[in-house]
């Protein structure tokens, strides 16, 4: 591959060589022209049969490099990204520029450019033409292959089942086959509504075959074969209608761009490199498409389109069915069937999957309800062991401190009863201290008697001395 | 109109540095490898992803249905949030744009904010995902998910943030169980489907939307791309290619460029009874705002939505236009709700530089207020 690309790169640096020499050449052309205006001896068509011949020099040119460049495209890209993306690049866009270019060239003294007006992408119709034939999407979503495959596999299928010696279905699969082929290979309006207007003839044509049917012919598989000419006559004029609104869409974005282009050269900022072009070109039909393809109206067209071509495929999906059904091949409609089983298996496996797991969130929390309850009592229990025993602690901590209380009282009682004794004993001193006080004084008072009676004997002094005494 | 020949020698001189750009694009090419670009030669990659493109961040898958897988990513900060969010990325593309390359990653800028992330990865829709409802999505996985982490991390609510489709599948599930959903954050996501600044929702009204999922089953993920590249069809188609060529000079870019395309175009299938619901309900019905949605026989009230919610959206989307987000807060029962908006569009509130410094500092901000 790396000498793939040297090669190509060297191709490159010729080409450009060759450009060099040819501007060169052009440039020299110029002024070979200019002399002659201001009076040279060349005339005017031998100037122009070599402007011409270096014309054809330069889009032999363009042509080899857009042809060199989508081989180098596709042997790059072709492992590298999806084919997907590779049928969106084109690079004859190179050429087709090309032609477009010159054919805005404005020739000297009147002379007819011979690129003319329908050179190149001024007209968008035979643009979009090649941009079907791409395979670009969307124009060609119904075109190619998936109907015109199934529908010449189930013509082949019949015709092969029939045998070779003709007859009328042989004729109607032939005929239908060739007609379609060319509506899908016309791609113009035009050319579908040919195609329709013949369609119309032909599904006469077969009605009558169908209403005085050969012998041997299976009328329901030539009903299914009718009702499939009546759809495909839809399709076509449905696609026929679609193909219509974009040519003429094609042909007004076309004039804006033509005179957009005008306009720019007019103020004198000619659009004259190639990416400034593309990209006019680009915006200027994006915007006069958007337009129509944002209506309702084409949108319905469009709808039509399609669902004209989606009941075609279903058709013919059903008579392809039909043409299996008696080969031990497996059927599209069982396959639907047995994956639909299978789906609805599937949901039913996750419905009871979901219960289960209810129920094992239910089981859980039964469990764990359990293990928190046995755990609460045994935490209870050795709750209600630690409580005893501190029950007992405190008791045994009151009765020491009732003893120590009844000691202390027992004490205090002793030291009572021992102050009440000596407090007794002190009285009973005292009483006796007393009585002897008293008897000491009753024997005063017996000898103050006593005195008093020998008063009249004794003199009153030493009775005086014992009343101090006293 | 050109005059020869005075413009001649320019237009031809562009036409030289245009060839010289592309001449340094193919170098740029030509030295691609896994570093640089993210697509490994050897297929040697994480799985995540149909087009081998490594994530940035590291993540783990914690659980799984099927093809449907929750991961948690590494976290990449000291002081983590004490509630997990759950991303909720949409099912028409892939989640990596939230993680597409170290400077452009919302998750890593969260992870970085020290916000503990789990993504839910939808896989790639097979044929075994054709009658998937929205029931079996949201009531289904998200809730699995959500029970999940909320038993892993012993929470009863966890924070959630929706993108864009799965912005609204968040939005249906906060409804039915706001008792496990903390805060709740949806971004660039619709609610209201009647807006008609967004051209899909004028489209959507005007087709047949049972004959889509009759006619496909699973709905191919590029017919979902050819309807948003029809949104806007030549800047996305055209302009952007040739814009490309100024950025193939320059391989960062180029490898930027590259990295953003793979992951647009890879677009998963959607679930055909999933897609018919959300066309039929929502984008037909636009009943979710108007109170009428049913989810497994369950009526979604946009009133039960009372935890906090931020609800952020982008100025210049056209995908999914503020008008069809704003009205959420006219929806809903919180008292503490808040909107944030950004000059954006819809994939640049992830992925541009605008975003990057910003956007995850405030959500996680605003989560860490409220756990």
């Amino acid at each position: 591959m790396q000498d793939y690309f040297k090669q190509q790169a060297d191709w490159l640096k010729t080409w450009q060589a060759q450009q060099e020499s040819l501007t060169k050449q052009y440039s020299g052309l110029g002024e070979e022209w200019i002399k002659n205006l201001s009076g040279g001896k060349v005339r005017e068509s031998e100037f122009f049969e070599g402007w011409f011949k270096s014309q054809g020099d330069l889009e032999e040119q363009f042509r080899e490099f857009g042809r060199r460049m989508n081989e180098m495209i596709s042997n790059v890209w072709s492992n590298k990204i999806p084919a997907d993306v590779l049928k969106f690049v084109n690079v004859s866009f190179f050429e087709e520029f090309y032609k477009n270019w010159l054919s805005n060239i404005e020739l000297p003294g009147g002379i007819k450019n011979p690129l003319g007006i329908d050179g190149g992408w001024q007209q968008a119709t035979s643009f979009l033409r090649s941009f079907m034939a791409k395979e670009n999407p969307f124009f060609s979503a119904f075109g190619s292959p998936n109907i015109t495959d199934q529908m010449n596999r189930v013509f082949g299928m019949f015709q092969g089942a029939m045998g070779s010696e003709g007859g009328a279905f042989s004729d109607i699969f032939n005929n239908y086959q060739n007609m379609f082929s060319k509506c899908l290979e016309s791609s113009t309006a035009q050319g579908a509504e040919k195609l329709a207007e013949g369609f119309d003839v032909w599904v006469k044509e077969i009605s009558k075959q169908l209403t005085a049917p050969k012998l041997g012919i299976n009328r329901e598989l030539a009903h299914d074969i009718s009702q499939a000419l009546i759809l495909s006559q839809g399709y076509v004029k449905a696609s026929s209608k679609m193909a219509r609104l974009v040519e003429e869409t094609s042909r007004k974005a076309s004039i804006r761009f033509q005179s957009k282009l005008s306009e720019a050269a007019l103020k004198n900022k000619p659009v004259n490199k190639f990416a400034d072009f593309c990209g006019l070109w680009a915006s200027e039909n994006e915007k006069v498409f958007l337009e129509v393809m944002g209506t309702q109206e084409f949108a319905r067209l469009q709808g039509d389109f399609v669902d004209a071509g989606h009941r075609l495929k279903i058709q013919w999906n059903k008579l392809a069915e039909k043409a299996l059904e008696p080969t031990p091949i497996a059927l599209k409609r069982d396959l639907d069937l047995a994956i639909a089983e299978i789906h609805q298996l599937k949901r039913d496996m996750r419905t009871f999957k979901r219960e289960l797991q209810g129920v094992e969130k239910e089981a859980r929390f039964a469990r764990e309800a359990q293990v928190a309850a046995e755990e609460s009592a045994k935490n209870a229990k050795i709750a209600v062991k630690a409580a005893e025993a501190a029950a007992q602690d405190e008791l045994k901590k009151a009765k020491a401190v009732v003893k120590a209380a009844e000691d202390a009282a027992q004490e205090e009682l002793k030291k009572a009863k021992a102050a009440i004794k000596a407090a007794e004993a002190a009285t009973q001193a005292e009483a006796k201290k007393a009585k002897t006080a008293e008897a000491a004084v009753a024997e005063l008072a017996k000898q103050v008697k006593n005195d008093s009676k020998t008063k009249a004997v004794a003199p009153k002094a030493p009775a005086k001395t014992k009343s101090k005494k006293a | 109109m050109l005059t020869f020949p005075h413009t001649l020698k320019e237009s031809l001189q562009d036409f030289t540095s245009f060839a010289e750009s592309l001449k340094k694009g193919v170098e740029n090419l030509a030295s691609l490898d896994e570093k640089t670009t993210g697509f490994p030669d050897d297929h040697d990659s994480c799985g995540t992803c149909r087009n081998c493109r490594r994530c940035c961040s590291d993540k783990e898958v914690v659980f799984q249905d099927g093809k449907r897988k929750l991961y948690r990513y590494t976290k990449r900060a000291d002081k983590i949030c004490s509630v997990p969010t759950l991303m909720v990325y949409a099912m028409v593309n892939r989640y990596t744009m939230l993680d597409l390359q170290p400077n452009r990653s919302m998750i890593r800028n969260l992870l970085d904010e020290g916000q503990d992330l789990y993504l839910i990865d939808w896989g790639y829709t097979d044929r075994m995902d054709r009658f998937m409802t929205m029931e079996d999505y949201i009531d289904g996985f998200i809730n699995d998910c959500v029970d999940f982490i909320r038993e892993k991390h012993r929470l009863e609510a966890i924070n959630l943030l929706g993108v864009c489709q799965g912005g609204t599948f968040s939005t249906i599930y906060a409804a039915l169980y706001p008792e496990k959903v903390k805060n709740f954050i949806p971004i660039v996501t619709p609610v209201d489907f009647s807006s008609k600044d967004s051209l899909l929702n004028v489209w959507a009204t005007e087709f047949d939307a049972d004959l889509l999922i009759d006619a496909y089953g699973n709905v191919p993920g590029d017919m979902m791309n050819s309807a948003y590249t029809m949104l806007q069809p030549f800047s996305l188609s055209v302009s952007k290619y040739i814009n490309m060529v100024d950025i193939m000079k320059d391989a960062d870019r180029l490898a930027d460029f590259l990295r953003m395309e793979a992951w647009i175009f890879d677009s998963p299938d959607q679930p055909g009874e999933t897609l018919r619901q959300f066309l039929k309900e929502l984008y037909q019905g636009n009943k979710l705002v108007k109170g009428q949605f049913f989810l497994g026989g369950r009526n979604v009230d946009l009133k039960n939505i009372t935890m906090p919610v931020l609800n952020i959206y982008a100025e210049f989307d056209t995908l999914v236009p503020p008008a069809a987000t704003k009205v959420l807060l006219d929806h809903i029962g919180s008292k503490d709700a808040q909107e944030m908006t950004y000059p954006v569009g819809h994939i640049g509130m992830f992925v541009s530089g605008k975003t990057q410094k910003t956007l995850a500092p405030n959500i996680s901000r605003w989560i860490n207020a409220r756990v």
